[in-house]
């Protein structure tokens, strides 16, 4: 099984708490950052194959954080979630069109939720309904 | 007809005292000739001393005189009774010249040879009687207003008691003049204010220029009325105070007025803070829902479980708290009495409550206290909608986020609150209107209009002050005064 790499952005603790002990090892290698210009220079140097962002981070919002990563890496798979839009808020459904973001999950989210978005392709699992086995 | 038997040649001293006198002075023999003259006669009458002297007096004085005073029979009444008449006074109109009023006396007089005389002494009181004419009827003027005022207006002496009551402070207090006449104007108040009311009369009396309140005036079978007072010291010409005025004006229906207006900006700026709201209450839910999937897990392991039910207790506890704060904000609040209040804590619930909307905006927000605690009298709730309003006005002002700087400072017996942003600015052109009930700005589409009158009409009601001073496209410094105690 093929380790995914994973930066979560989010300065919300209890949220990273909980995606860590969502994406554990040996299927996702998780860094979580707390702030935007935190996640900006790390890019710089490192390439993530997901990256879950918070819209409403202390330093920026998280769209234009999305957008600045994409100049960065324009094929980077984004997740955009939030405790502020819905999913059919104007904003979220303009930045998925012009595909700043891939995916967009609202707080709270189920757990198969956030695994579904974060996996760009159909689910293969078969007679599982538990989300970590079925990786 | 002049007799020259009847000319009194008055030593020379005489005639000039006479002549120095600004009033008429005339002698008056026995058969009623004038037998002396002095100058201001000559001169009021337009009549020379030759055509004067000798003649009888119902020669020299006009008829209307004559028979308005019955000055001949006067004449000959002191000259039999040998009594003096005094303060007799007499108002003349000719045509086309306005009213005269004269005072006159006659005193009688013995000559050294044996011969009777009377001075008649005639004084132009006209002026006077003008004057004191105008000054009754200013008094009545001033006397109407107070009575025709619809509010109470009372005055007392240097001790508090009360010498004046107008008549709508019978209809309001169900008390007559008679019944308070005497009476302190401190025991009238409800018993829970006659401390501050016997303060605010010594304060005023110490020298203070004027004093406001808000006190309770009890109207009989257990009723009373909010009344707001403003007090001042009546002085004298001399610049001694001599008494106080009160005026008292019953604000029932404009504070029912008021909570209303203040009730619906209230939820107006629950809908402005709706999606920080939204935000801080959905974070720890979905902590919730995350901790609640992984304790479904039967194999779930032990620390994981520990922890997961730990964050589900503080997550309901974080949203509560939010909800719990809203709530109190939010519920209609009774008009509160003015209490002694810490502005420290006012600031700091505030900032409280718009922590959740700074967050969303990428605003930082900062308290500055230059003092752990400032006591003033305040009505809190209300002075908290005053804050939440000028903090809810700058994160409008900053769709792009920014700086957010609540700062208390105390000068003398001031308390100054400035709240500063780094937002769009508001146009000079625009800055007269701010505080006019229902302007309203474009960058605000969600605004009523309503929020920086209701600042005005508070912070006012609290004797303090409310201004502004803003730069477009660098940000504005609203600023609060507050007496403190």
């Amino acid at each position: 099984m093929r380790e995914v790499s994973v930066l979560l952005v989010d300065d919300e603790p209890n949220i990273c708490w909980a995606i860590k002990a969502l994406l554990r090892p040996p299927r996702y290698r998780l860094l979580s950052l707390n702030s935007g210009s935190e996640a900006l220079s790390r890019l710089q140097h490192e390439s993530f194959e997901r990256i879950i962002v918070d819209a409403k981070l202390q330093d920026m919002n998280g769209l234009d954080l999305a957008r600045r990563i994409r100049l960065l890496n324009p094929e980077a798979w984004i997740v955009l979630i939030s405790a502020f839009y819905y999913s059919d808020d104007q904003t979220v459904t303009a930045a998925l069109s012009e595909g700043s973001i891939q995916r967009f999950v609202a707080k709270p989210f189920s757990h198969q939720a956030l695994l579904d978005a974060l996996d760009p392709e159909p689910p293969v699992a078969e007679g599982s309904d538990d989300p970590l086995a079925s990786r | 007809m002049s007799d020259p038997s009847d000319h009194d040649n008055l030593p020379l001293g005489y005639q000039q005292l006479l002549d120095g006198i600004p009033s008429t002075v005339l002698l008056v023999s026995e058969s009623l000739r004038i037998c002396a003259v002095n100058q201001h006669f000559l001169e009021k009458s337009r009549r020379r001393e030759r055509d004067t002297l000798g003649r009888r007096i119902t020669e020299v004085f006009p008829r209307v005189i004559l028979e308005r005073t019955d000055l001949q029979a006067n004449i000959e009444q002191v000259f039999r009774s040998g009594q003096p008449m005094r303060g007799e006074q007499m108002s003349y109109r000719a045509p086309g010249i306005s009213r005269r009023v004269y005072f006159y006396s006659i005193v009688p007089l013995s000559c050294e040879n044996g011969s009777k005389r009377v001075m008649l002494f005639v004084e132009d009181v006209s002026e006077r009687a003008r004057l004191s004419e105008e000054v009754r009827r200013v008094e009545r003027r001033l006397a109407s207003v107070v009575e025709s005022a619809s509010d109470i207006v009372l005055s007392t002496d240097n001790e508090g008691r009360i010498r004046t009551w107008n008549p709508a402070a019978e209809t309001l207090s169900g008390l007559s003049a008679a019944d308070v006449s005497g009476r302190w104007f401190a025991q009238l108040c409800a018993e829970e204010d006659i401390d501050e009311a016997s303060r605010v009369l010594a304060q005023i009396k110490a020298g203070s220029q004027s004093q406001t309140a808000e006190w309770r005036l009890p109207t009989g079978s257990g009723q009373s009325l909010l009344v707001s007072w403003v007090f001042s010291a009546m002085r004298d010409d001399y610049g001694e105070m001599i008494g106080m005025v009160a005026v008292g004006r019953d604000l029932t229906e404009r504070r029912e007025l008021e909570m209303h207006l203040r009730q619906s900006q209230k939820l107006a700026a629950l809908g402005v803070m709706a999606g920080g709201i939204a935000h801080e209450i959905r974070n720890p839910l979905s902590t919730c829902y995350s901790a609640v999937q992984f304790l479904d897990d039967p194999d779930l392991d032990a620390d994981l479980r520990r922890e997961c039910i730990d964050k589900i207790k503080a997550s309901v506890e974080k949203a509560s708290g939010i909800i719990e704060n809203l709530l109190r904000f939010a519920r209609p609040s009774a008009d509160d009495e003015m209490q002694e209040t810490d502005l420290c804590a006012v600031l700091k619930d505030t900032t409280e409550l718009v922590a959740n909307q700074v967050k969303v905006q990428q605003i930082s927000l900062t308290l500055s206290l230059e003092v752990p605690h400032l006591q003033l009298r305040a009505i809190p709730n209300l002075l908290q909608q005053v804050f939440l309003n000028l903090l809810l006005n700058a994160i409008n002002a900053m769709p792009d986020g920014g700086e957010l700087r609540v700062e208390l400072r105390q000068v003398q017996n001031l308390a100054l609150v400035d709240v500063t942003d780094t937002g769009v600015g508001i146009p000079s052109s625009e800055l007269q209107k701010i505080f006019d009930p229902f302007h309203t700005s474009r960058q605000t589409p969600n605004g009523t209009g309503l929020g920086l009158s209701i600042c005005y009409s508070i912070i006012q009601r609290h004797l303090g002050s409310i201004s502004v001073t803003s730069r477009v496209g660098e940000g504005s410094t609203f600023r609060v005064q507050l007496p403190i105690l």
